[in-house]
């Protein structure tokens, strides 16, 4: 399930960022992928809003900086992605 | 059908109600490739001014393009620049050389004080702030319109989801509802001012969702962006609604079947007493269908029944059953029997001179619609939902028969195409075609430049396909420009016959320097065509340019889907082709010094000039 979901937000983000899934490690973040503004920022959240049926805050979406980020938020709305 | 076809097809079909964001960053990059000209897209640069972040909407509006047969190119630009973005001759948007502008601006970003803090206002201050924005916003407009004819699609303004002064809204002095639709109708009041300009209903899409879920204040508060998610499809749509509508694409004729559509049961089974119609459910809710159907009708929409019945017991029962609203004179073909119904259509098309893609096919068997869809997916197919109760808001919803103005040529469509079926049965019963035109009394009455039928020119240019030799649209304001410009003729055909007024139904945009006249445009309703009056039209055309001492006549042909089958129009009228290029646009001359026999208008065409 966690391999599911973690392969689920990288196929998200690729196809946003249009960037290879296989190469999305955690440490990406705006600074390492070209596309990672802030319009793709709020087009990340809304997307995993919707594919993962749940909510973000305005503060919770703000705060992410990473991809690790995303997961261990992800993992506190039981959205396991190892 | 072709791949592009077949991928644009595979993508649009996949999508949810509304697409989601990961569905529209897919179809933007598998549809960016697509070759715009094999799919059938009509390539079209749009550029947007807006008073928040457009690039979102931007990304759905493209993708809703493709819905309906565009290529959109978009170009937005620097938000919050609006006024001058409009004015400056040198601005992101003029410089884009844009063929559709969009203007975006909210009035909460043009005019905070009207939302933000309404209740401080006196009459005297919100005046002020009304009359400065309404003199800018017209100001800029007029500055747009010195150096661009793009037509301009302008959003109206969103009533607040709260008014201010809450529940006293409606006696206050000053009103904050009725000062945002004061502004509305202002906007409305410029369609007249200034050419081209036409309006996208965002108020009636926000109180149709609802006022309270349109926006999202997430996006908002981050993003500046102002539209919800869930609505940003809706949005787009609604500016599409109205490119399509100035591409002159709207739909024309509603076809519905009988049986648990027009009424409820089965009329073989149960019989004439024994169909559900009248007062209580669920005869009301198919009561309510006829009612939109009616009002449809009303609006120039041609009516068509398919059915799978006996003509006989359909009939009666539009005759006389005490409860239907549809009776049969506002039916303008009966197209019941047991056979197909692609089929049927095809022959009622035939029958009423009308393209399939101008039909909408309406009913509640989902193998019918799966033919119709299979056999002629041109033809728009509507399945009903399975409660009746949902009826009338899915007719009523539909957008495909949108038209930016509606005239009274308009208003009497399903009037005229009932005397077309009765003529062509009148055809039938005349012994030899001569009598049969004899006995039509036709009169045709001809009018040059004439500033009153500007409305319905521009209707024509834009909406007649078939019998279109060039197919060049042209909005209003470029009618007016071309009637007013030296050595431009715009010549308009009226047809009054033994049936009755068909309108003005022939148009003809003739240019001519002293010695030769090319024909810009001419084109014929199809109503009325295999009557001699096209023929007939032109030759009153050469008369008068004999007369003024022109020497050659110029017909062009410019070949598209649809008019090929008048491609034969200027050789059968006496023609000669003198040049065809490579994209297959064909020039025709008739030398009018030399020859004259086309130039006779037949003796049962009685022709009248207006001066």
């Amino acid at each position: 399930m966690s391999h599911e979901n973690r392969s689920k937000l990288n196929e998200i983000i690729a196809t946003l960022l249009e960037v290879e899934a296989e190469s999305l490690s955690n440490d990406c973040s705006p600074e390492t992928i070209e596309h990672w503004d802030s319009l793709n920022h709020l087009n990340i959240c809304v997307a995993v809003e919707q594919e993962f049926g749940i909510t973000l805050t305005t503060d919770e979406m703000v705060a992410i900086r990473n991809v690790g980020d995303l997961v261990a938020l992800l993992n506190t709305k039981n959205v396991v992605c190892a | 059908m072709n791949t592009a076809i077949q991928v644009l097809a595979s993508v649009l079909d996949g999508f949810s109600n509304p697409p989601t964001t990961i569905e529209i960053a897919r179809a933007t990059k598998l549809l960016g490739a697509l070759d715009a000209e094999q799919a059938g897209l009509k390539p079209l640069k749009v550029g947007i001014v807006s008073s928040f972040t457009f690039d979102p909407l931007a990304r759905n509006l493209v993708i809703r393009g493709y819905v309906d047969g565009f290529r959109i190119d978009p170009t937005v630009s620097p938000f919050g620049q609006y006024i001058q973005e409009l004015v400056s001759p040198n601005s992101a948007l003029a410089n884009s050389q844009p063929d559709v502008v969009v203007v975006a601006v909210r009035l909460q970003d043009s005019c905070p004080a009207l939302y933000e803090r309404f209740n401080e206002l006196d009459a005297a201050s919100n005046d002020a702030i009304v009359t400065e924005w309404q003199e800018n916003f017209r100001r800029a407009l007029v500055a747009f319109r010195r150096h661009f004819d793009a037509p301009i699609l302008c959003c109206n303004y969103e009533q607040p989801a709260h008014p201010s002064m809450g529940l006293a809204d409606a006696r206050s002095p000053v009103s904050q509802r009725k000062t945002i639709t004061a502004m509305n109708r202002f906007l409305d009041d410029l369609v007249v001012e200034i050419g081209s300009f036409h309006v996208v209903d965002i108020d009636n899409l926000a109180g149709r969702v609802g006022r309270a879920r349109w926006q999202d204040p997430k996006l908002w508060y981050w993003g500046r962006i102002p539209i919800a998610t869930e609505n940003q499809w809706a949005y787009v749509g609604e500016i599409v609604r109205v490119l399509r509508a100035t591409a002159g694409k709207a739909r024309k004729v509603l076809a519905l079947d009988c049986d648990n559509t027009l009424w409820g049961g089965v009329l073989g089974d149960v019989g004439r007493d024994g169909i559900a119609l009248g007062h209580d459910y669920p005869g009301n809710a198919f009561v309510a269908l006829q009612k939109r159907a009616l009002d449809l009708y009303h609006r120039g929409v041609v009516l068509v029944v398919a059915s799978k019945n006996e003509h006989s017991a359909v009939l009666d029962v539009f005759e006389n059953h005490p409860e239907m609203v549809l009776r049969p004179k506002h039916i303008s073909a009966f197209a019941v029997n047991w056979d197909p119904k692609p089929q049927n259509l095809q022959q009622v098309a035939a029958k009423l001179n009308l393209n399939l893609d101008s039909f909408v096919f309406v009913d509640d068997h989902p193998v019918e619609c799966a033919m119709m869809r299979e056999m002629v997916p041109s033809v728009k197919v509507v399945h009903l939902p399975q409660d009746p109760a949902q009826y009338e808001r899915t007719l009523a919803s539909l957008d495909c028969f949108d038209q930016l103005s509606v005239s009274e040529e308009d208003r009497q469509r399903g009037e005229m195409y009932r005397r077309e079926a009765r003529r062509a049965e009148f055809r039938a019963e005349a012994d030899g075609l001569e009598s049969f035109y004899a006995g039509l009394n036709m009169q045709m009455t001809i009018a040059v430049n004439d500033e009153s039928t500007i409305a319905r020119v521009a209707q024509l240019t834009q909406r007649t396909n078939q019998f279109n030799m060039t197919t060049r649209r042209r909005t209003e304001s470029e009618i007016l420009d071309l009637m007013r410009s030296q050595g431009v003729d715009v010549c308009t055909a009226r047809l009054i016959d033994r049936f009755g007024d068909n309108g003005i139904v022939g148009l003809a945009i003739v240019g001519r320097d002293s010695h030769d006249a090319v024909l810009d445009t001419f084109l014929m309703s199809c109503r009325v065509l295999g009557r001699t009056v096209e023929s007939s039209f032109l030759a009153w055309i050469g008369c008068m340019l004999r007369e003024a001492g022109i020497r050659t006549l110029e017909g062009q042909f410019v070949p598209t889907s649809k008019n090929k089958p008048f491609a034969d129009f200027y050789a059968s009228w006496g023609m000669s082709l003198k040049h065809r290029a490579d994209d297959g646009a064909e020039r025709w001359t008739y030398d009018l010094e030399e020859s004259s026999e086309a130039l006779t208008i037949p003796p049962w065409i009685k022709v009248e000039t207006l001066a």
